[in-house]
């Protein structure tokens, strides 16, 4: 990410304030766009918190009230944990598990072709078909899905998205089938960029396997891990539609988020600016790790 | 063994495979990837013959992979009786606009960012910077109302206009323009191209694999797209072949037309198209991800 | 030349903006009054299409000042709130028996007293179904049907555990016998032992797993139907003050009880489905693949097993809602009222309502009423829907007389098999609670996917906590 400084310094003040003008005219459109679909919305959303809306008309200004009532809410509260648990699983199941796969990518050589398209193949199913093929799979009933499998070859039927414990890890699972493919082509392309010779000095030391990836694999891929565990946090805070299409936040709202809360605030319950104080919360956690990614990216550079 | 001699890279080389114990190794390694591959695959085959069973055999014990028949006219039924054909069409004109939204605009907001750089250029890039990680569907509430008014209800625009202002993709350009060479485009300018001119004939040729990743993530995202699609496109013959998928699944009581089986179809018959493409584009595609790996 | 440039790269947004605006209003520039149809079936419908399409051109014919538009819509709370504010919701449009409330005290639906009056339409609604569409004496909407809920037998599983028989040898199976006695469950212990009863001998005769009952609990569908339960259980989930003002009541001792008794079904005699996360299109689902023998639902649905799955109409039992142990027996009536827009103008409503009529919807009793009602049932018949006796909105004798003459020809059910649901509908049935209902079903369905997941959930502290919600932020809202 080097900036080059290209920016034209021996042009006179005047003829500068022109060009300035001009540049801003281009990006006009763009910027509307942005106006419309990402500034503007989230700005009125700030708005729209402190008022009482009837529909999408401010009545009343409330001050904090709608924050104070969401906060009492148990469900926003159940949704807050939600998040975290999603967050919490991700790094768990679908973090290491890329790394891993990675590894095994770099090392074997037989059906190379094959092993990386099999594991990419996921990533392109739609997200929305993915997690109905999932939901399909892993239906509680013991004739259905994945359990009529089981009860073939002889396992139990499994509770699946029936337990509340563990459908927030089943959700994660799925998700983690569809894009842990991509997650460890990236790994596999810095494992490949690794410089051979450091292996070699590890093996004539006589490093075992473990040794050699402890000293040399891992300390080379750091900066990405770095990078894609902050990349992944914001992701999966933002989860919305898996559980929303899976299970519709049960049972008992064990698997519910925090937009999709948002999503049921505004339009299942038409309370828009209950909608917008949630969103202001969930904005302001997501900005604090925005600025976390950028410290631990810039610092991976150095 | 032959492949193994070759392996000179890696954690483990070919002068370690002279151990058995690693040979060993080697091959529990092969073992796990290739059931990992499997269970990868399995859903896709999973869904492939289930949407060729009646509603009855897809609740049965003893499980069977393989439907009783291969029946495609009820594949061919299906695909007549709900007019899938629109569906798949209206995706595609989503995905085109969306395309070229996300190229054009994207693009010229990072080229002026990124060479131009009028005065005070780094508010905007503060802004964007800032809300980076904060998906527009975070103020659906707001955003939606904002359709609403403009009357863009029913109407594709503002599924391909979201495209050209993604945070995300504007970062892309701008980091490969940050290193495209000054002197060209400075060479241009003293050749009197204006602005429109540089960008299409200097900046955007210069360009094309970032244009190309670009492009490949708007295809694979407009497509996937169904929330916004699903609340802007109420008219059904409107709907994207995802918004008939989200509400063929969710629909409740009385509309629901279907059983089981019919989703299963639909939603075979969606993962097509990004399957071939994705076969035919296997080594770019995958490339491209890789590459996004090494700019990290 | 730069200029023009700029101003190209401005001009491509603002173009699509401009077009995107413009475009909607382009159209209806007729001078004709134009009236949307929200009630429209989707394209792929043909045969419905091809029927409204035939009540469209007799209604033009007759009043060819007049428009008729397509425009399917399906209501859903999501959809609707931003399509009326958008003001593109259609003149006329289905909804549920739920939703007036919350449509009125918006102000997205038109009063219609005036024209119902001066069309005399007004007297012959049914006045409960009236009382439910009205708000302040002024009514909204129009009714098109009503629903009762009830219990779906499927037979076919009935017979294989033995307790059902053809008893009058006429080849189609009777859920009551040659001496008129039910042999469906009347109470709900009852129907708990016969679903028990079933499961068990399923398993351990048939080695099957199929589920005695379907309790459904997402998609606000189970805290509906939980509504029903637990007011034969003798619940009232909202209580009125003699002062007027409402208080939630869900953790009532009924409510309670009836919620033990599904834990009961479901850990006690594991006699439900396995899954916690069942809505209303999951029920015909279970009962059609044979994965299920009951199920509570509508009797309006009760074609989506036939025509979904293709079960034989002869396997199906429609019987009414079982009695509580303390003899309450209610089934909760509710409907699609039509509702009009309230941006409709007056010449739109009426003739909207009038098109009504060319559906065959109204109370008029006129050779274009009797036609399209005989292109209704026709359009069933060649779908392969069963057709049955309906709960009838309007209560004028000649309208009865008419329908009741119209069914005789086309009814192609075995009668037994339902009619002691629709013989006693009219003692039973019971409105939605008032306030909140959706909102009240969510947290209701919470409280069941609890009790469906979770042995040791605790009935009486989740409806507790449920009731605390609701009281706190929807009841006490009520100004």
């Amino acid at each position: 990410m080097k900036r080059k400084t290209n920016k034209p310094t021996n042009k006179k003040s005047l003829s500068l304030t022109k060009m300035d003008l001009r540049g801003w005219v281009i990006m006009v459109p763009t910027l509307i766009l942005f106006v419309f679909f990402m500034w503007g919305p989230l700005a009125s959303n700030i708005s729209y918190s402190f008022y009482e809306t009837m529909g999408y008309t401010k009545v009343n200004f409330v001050g904090l009230e709608n924050y104070v009532d969401v906060l009492k809410d148990p469900l926003f509260i159940k949704a807050l944990i939600n998040t975290i648990k999603y967050v919490f699983w991700s790094l768990i199941i679908g973090f290491l598990l890329p790394i891993i796969f990675a590894l095994l990518l770099n090392e074997v050589v037989h059906f190379k072709g094959f092993f990386r398209g099999a594991l990419y193949l996921p990533n392109i199913i739609p997200g929305l078909a993915a997690i109905i093929i999932w939901k399909f799979l892993m239906d509680p009933d013991p004739t259905a899905g994945l359990n009529a499998i089981f009860q073939t070859i002889g396992l139990k039927p499994l509770p699946w998205l029936n337990s509340q414990t563990a459908v927030i890890p089943l959700i994660v699972l799925a998700m983690t089938w569809k894009s842990s493919g991509a997650t460890s082509l990236i790994y596999l392309a810095v494992l490949q960029s690794i410089d051979d010779t450091y292996y070699e000095a590890a093996r004539l030391e006589g490093a075992n396997v473990w040794q050699r990836i402890r000293f040399v694999t891992i300390p080379h891929i750091l900066p990405t891990i770095r990078v894609l565990l902050i990349l992944q946090i914001i992701t999966v805070a933002q989860i919305f539609y898996e559980p929303l299409v899976m299970t519709g936040g049960g049972p008992n709202n064990a698997s519910i988020s925090l937009l999709q809360l948002i999503y049921r605030y505004v339009f299942e319950r038409g309370n828009v600016a209950k909608a917008a104080a949630i969103g202001v919360i969930v904005a302001i956690i997501l900005i604090i790790l925005t600025l976390i990614y950028f410290k631990v990216s810039k610092k991976s550079e150095e | 063994m032959n492949k193994l001699k070759n392996k000179t890279s890696g954690i483990l080389v070919y002068s370690d495979y002279k151990k058995k114990s690693y040979r060993i190794l080697y091959w529990v390694m092969f073992a796990i990837l290739l059931i990992i591959s499997l269970i990868f695959i399995f859903p896709i085959i999973w869904l492939f013959f289930s949407s060729f069973k009646s509603p009855k055999e897809l609740y049965q014990v003893p499980f069977s992979l393989l439907p009783k028949k291969f029946d495609f006219a009820k594949i061919k039924n299906v695909w007549t009786s709900l007019q899938l054909g629109r569906y798949f069409l209206n995706s595609l004109m989503v995905v085109i606009g969306a395309t070229i939204a996300s190229i054009v605009f994207n693009g010229i907001l990072a080229y002026t960012i990124s060479i131009r750089k009028p005065a005070g250029h780094k508010i905007i890039w503060g802004l964007i910077m800032g809300s980076l990680m904060i998906p527009p569907i975070l103020s659906m509430g707001p955003l939606f109302n904002n359709i609403v008014k403009l009357g863009f209800i029913n109407s594709y625009i503002p599924l391909m206009l979201v495209f050209g202002a993604n945070p995300f993709y504007f970062v892309l350009f701008k980091t490969y323009f940050d290193t495209l060479p000054i002197s060209l485009i400075e060479a241009a300018k003293l050749d009197g191209c204006n602005d429109f001119q540089v960008f299409t004939k200097i900046v955007m040729p210069l360009s094309r694999p970032i244009v190309s990743v670009v492009a490949i993530f708007t295809i694979n995202a407009a497509w996937c797209d169904f929330l916004l699609p699903y609340l802007v496109l109420r008219d059904d013959v409107k709907q994207t072949i995802m918004v008939k998928i989200f509400l063929l699944q969710s629909s409740m009581g009385t509309s629901m037309q279907f059983g089981p089986d019919t989703l299963l179809i639909v939603l075979m018959l969606s993962i097509i198209p990004p399957v071939i493409l994705f076969f035919i584009f296997q080594k770019q595609i995958m490339n491209i991800t890789m590459g996004a790996g090494l700019k990290e | 030349m730069r200029k023009k440039l700029y101003a190209y790269f401005c001009l491509l947004t603002m173009l699509l903006i401009v077009i995107g605006v413009s475009g909607a209003k382009l159209f209806g520039k007729d001078k004709k009054i134009q009236i949307t149809i929200g009630m429209w079936p989707e394209s792929y419908l043909k045969d419905d299409v091809e029927m409204f399409e035939e009540w469209k051109r007799l209604f033009e014919k007759d009043f060819p000042e007049y428009e008729v538009v397509g425009k399917p819509y399906s209501y859903s709370p999501e959809t609707f709130f931003p399509m009326a504010q958008s003001g593109t919701t259609p003149t006329v449009f289905q909804t549920w028996f739920t939703e007036p409330p919350k449509l009125i005290r918006n102000g997205f639906v038109k009063d219609i007293t005036d024209p119902l009056k001066e069309l005399g339409w007004y007297d012959k609604m049914d006045p409960s179904m009236r009382d439910i569409l009205s708000e302040n004496g002024k009514v909204y909407g129009v009714p098109r049907d009503a629903y009762g809920l009830g219990l779906f037998i499927n037979l076919e599983i009935l017979e294989e555990v033995g307790l059902v028989d053809d008893w009058n040898g006429d080849g189609i199976l009777d859920i009551v016998d040659q001496d008129g006695n039910p042999r469906y469950p009347t109470t709900f212990d009852e129907l708990r032992e016969m679903a028990k009863y079933i499961t068990d001998f399923e398993k351990d005769v048939y080695g099957k797993d199929v589920a005695g009952l379907v309790i459904l609990s997402t998609n606000r569908n189970g805290g509906w139907q939980f509504s029903n339960i637990a007011w034969n259980f003798g619940a009232n989930l909202q209580i009125q003050d003699e002062n007027g003002k409402w208080k939630a009541n869900l953790n009532d001792p009924g409510a309670v009880e009836a919620l033990e008794w599904i834990k009961a079904l479901k850990w006690e005699d594991d006699s439900l489905p396995a899954s916690a996360l069942l809505s209303y299109s999951d029920w015909y689902n279970y009962v059609a693949t044979g994965r299920a023998a009951m199920a509570f639902c509508g009797n309006d649905v009760i074609h989506l097993p036939i025509t979904n799955f293709n079960m034989d109409k002869n396997y199906v039992a429609f019987v009414p809602m079982p009695a509580g142990p303390y003899g309450h027996r209610y089934s909760l009536m509710g409907g699609t009222p039509f509702m009009f827009s309230s941006n409709a103008t007056d010449e739109q409503i009426w003739g909207a309502l009038k098109f009504l009529e060319y559906m065959g919807r109204s109370p008029e009793v006129s050779e274009v009423s009797i036609q399209s009602i005989q292109l209704g049932m026709e359009v069933a018949r060649k779908k392969g829907m069963p057709i049955l006796p309906s709960l009838r909105p309007w209560i004028n004798q000649d309208f009865l007389e008419m329908i009741e003459r119209i069914e005789k020809q086309y009814i192609n059910v075995e009668l037994s098999n339902f009619n002691d649901f629709f013989d006693t509908f009219d003692q039973m049935k019971r409105k939605e609670e008032p306030n909140y209902p959706q909102e009240m079903y969510e947290l209701l369905d919470a409280c069941i996917q609890e009790v469906l997941t979770n042995p040791n959930a605790d009935p009486k502290t989740l409806l507790t906590n449920a009731n605390n919600t609701f009281q706190k932020q929807y009841i006490d809202k009520i100004k």
